[in-house]
């Protein structure tokens, strides 16, 4: 069995983050509290490593909030396994980042 | 956003379209919900993200400092400096301006009072010319003045002062270009309720005390008025530094002193020369170029070679020395001085700062170029070690990409082995460089 990925501790929260329902890079940044500076290179380097994966917004739903199409990311099977093991190496990482609540998840 | 657009050219062109689409999202997310501080200190991300999104594709950042020193680069920065020297205003008026030819004009100062009265005008002027001393000389007042419902400083001067100066005036008002491009380039002015035809004066670098914007050419100054007097002086009147002690009708005591115009007229290259001059001067006597181990022994090489490479170093040094008179006019243009003496005082010592470590970079680059093809020599080599300085040479070897030799420097300068030597390879080398 191949060895799972340690992730850092920012990595960690915040692949957490999207794994609980926070899915753009502001979103993710507001939940965290990391700066955008850490976040949009860290969702580049776990996209790049198959932990989360990404895909743009419908044209017709940006249209219907009159903002920009976003790029929503979510994570992948492979992640389960990282995310696990990132939550028993960083025991508060649930602590960090709340779950969103339905009515609020995008 | 422009911002998010120039950046975005760091990035390779197949990343590019995502990530601008990506931050613009996320920024008009930030904009909505933030305020102004908090979407720039979001933008500051942008940086980290396009260094990560570079490195990912394999994109280095080291820049390569030895390619300033090639000729490309060195006639980029001399362009642009040039270009920059000539888009700042005030180094555009410098670099285009002409004096009014102050060779032989001086102004007639009192040691005690920067200006004087009209009354002590008339004396000197009087027993100047009874001395032959001066040819001619003219008188002016400055003072605060709306023209055109513009404060400006305007000089009440006797109607010989252009004569003196060395210009023609076709008006009985006359703008200096400055005072012009300020009215917004006017053909008549008003002044005292009165409106005028004006002429204007060419741009000047001649800094006249109080820097008059406005000239009104009279036949008599006010009674009473105190400024400044401008004199031509005679030819063979050589020292213009002496000081007279003259007593007016009121047995008053004047100490009479000439300060050639000169010393006020910002002359960009007399700062330049003189700096250039220091640097020369300085080179040499800086420690690593004084060494034995500044010069690399060519034996060997034809005339015509060393010629060449003596000739692309001076285009270097050229460059080198241009790009760094034309950096420092700027900076002394924009530091504004208030004397034209100091400005030319800043812009010496700006320039030699620059140009000295600049030239000993471009020496010490030239060292370690093939006299071939003048290209830098690389893929440095450490060969031998310490003990073998007994009767041979340790230290770096450096290598022409081209195939046309190398250069051998050794660690420690010996009597055999004393500078790096250059040992051109011969033809048979040719099969490795291909």
């Amino acid at each position: 069995m191949a060895e799972l990925p340690k992730l850092s501790h920012s990595a960690a929260l915040i692949l957490h983050a999207i794994a609980v329902g926070y899915r753009y890079g502001f979103s993710v940044m507001e939940s965290t509290g990391l700066p955008s500076g850490t976040v949009y290179p860290a969702l580049r380097r776990l996209e790049a490593d198959g932990l989360i994966k990404s895909q743009w917004e419908s044209q017709a739903i940006a249209d219907k909030e009159q903002r920009p199409p976003r790029k929503y990311y979510k994570v992948t099977a492979a992640a389960r396994g990282v995310l696990e093991a990132s939550r028993s190496r960083y025991p508060l990482l649930a602590a960090l980042s709340a779950p969103v609540d339905e009515k609020e998840r995008v | 956003m422009l911002f998010l657009r120039l950046l975005s050219f760091l990035l390779p062109a197949r990343l590019r379209y995502e990530w601008l689409r990506e931050w613009h999202a996320e920024s008009y997310a930030v904009r909505r919900e933030t305020n102004a501080v908090a979407t720039l200190r979001f933008l500051c991300g942008t940086w980290a993200d396009v260094w990560a999104l570079r490195e990912a594709a394999g994109l280095k950042w080291a820049f390569a400092w030895g390619e300033l020193l090639s000729l490309r680069w060195q006639s980029g920065i001399a362009m642009a400096s040039l270009m920059m020297a000539l888009v700042v205003p005030v180094s555009r008026r410098v670099l285009l301006a002409s004096s009014y030819g102050a060779d032989g004009l001086v102004l007639m100062q009192d040691n005690a009072r920067a200006k004087i009265s009209d009354e002590e005008f008339a004396e000197w002027e009087w027993r100047n010319k009874r001395q032959l001393q001066v040819r001619e000389s003219a008188f002016y007042s400055v003072s605060v003045r709306r023209v055109n419902g513009v404060p400006m400083r305007v000089a009440m001067a006797t109607s010989n002062l252009m004569q003196v100066l060395g210009m023609k005036a076709d008006a009985p008002v006359v703008l200096s270009a400055e005072g012009a491009r300020r009215l917004g380039q006017p053909a008549s002015v008003v002044l005292d309720g009165a409106r005028h035809d004006v002429g204007v004066i060419p741009e000047t670098t001649l800094r006249l005390p109080e820097e008059p914007e406005v000239f009104v050419l009279v036949h008599a100054v006010p009674a009473g008025a105190r400024g400044y007097a401008v004199a031509e002086k005679v030819r063979w009147a050589a020292d213009l530094r002496w000081g007279v002690e003259l007593f007016s009708a009121g047995r008053t005591r004047m100490s009479n002193s000439y300060v050639p115009l000169a010393t006020r007229t910002v002359v960009p290259w007399r700062a330049f020369f003189i700096a250039l001059v220091m640097t020369l001067l300085a080179l040499p006597a800086s420690q690593p170029l004084s060494s034995r181990a500044a010069r690399v022994e060519q034996q060997g090489l034809s005339k015509a070679l060393k010629m060449r490479a003596a000739g692309f170093l001076f285009l270097q040094m050229a460059l080198v020395v241009v790009s760094s008179g034309l950096v420092a006019l700027i900076v002394a243009s924009i530091a504004h001085c208030s004397e034209p003496t100091e400005e030319s005082l800043f812009q010496a010592v700006v320039t030699f700062a620059l140009a000295l470590p600049l030239l000993r970079v471009v020496l010490h680059g030239h060292r370690y170029r093939c006299p071939h093809c003048l290209r830098p020599l690389g893929h440095a080599a450490v060969v031998g070690s310490p003990s073998a300085s007994f009767l041979d040479w340790y230290g770096v070897e450096l290598v022409c990409s081209q195939g046309h030799g190398l250069v051998h420097v050794p660690d420690m300068p010996t009597t055999w082995f004393p500078a790096p030597r250059w040992v051109a390879l011969d033809a048979s080398w040719s099969e490795l460089f291909s």
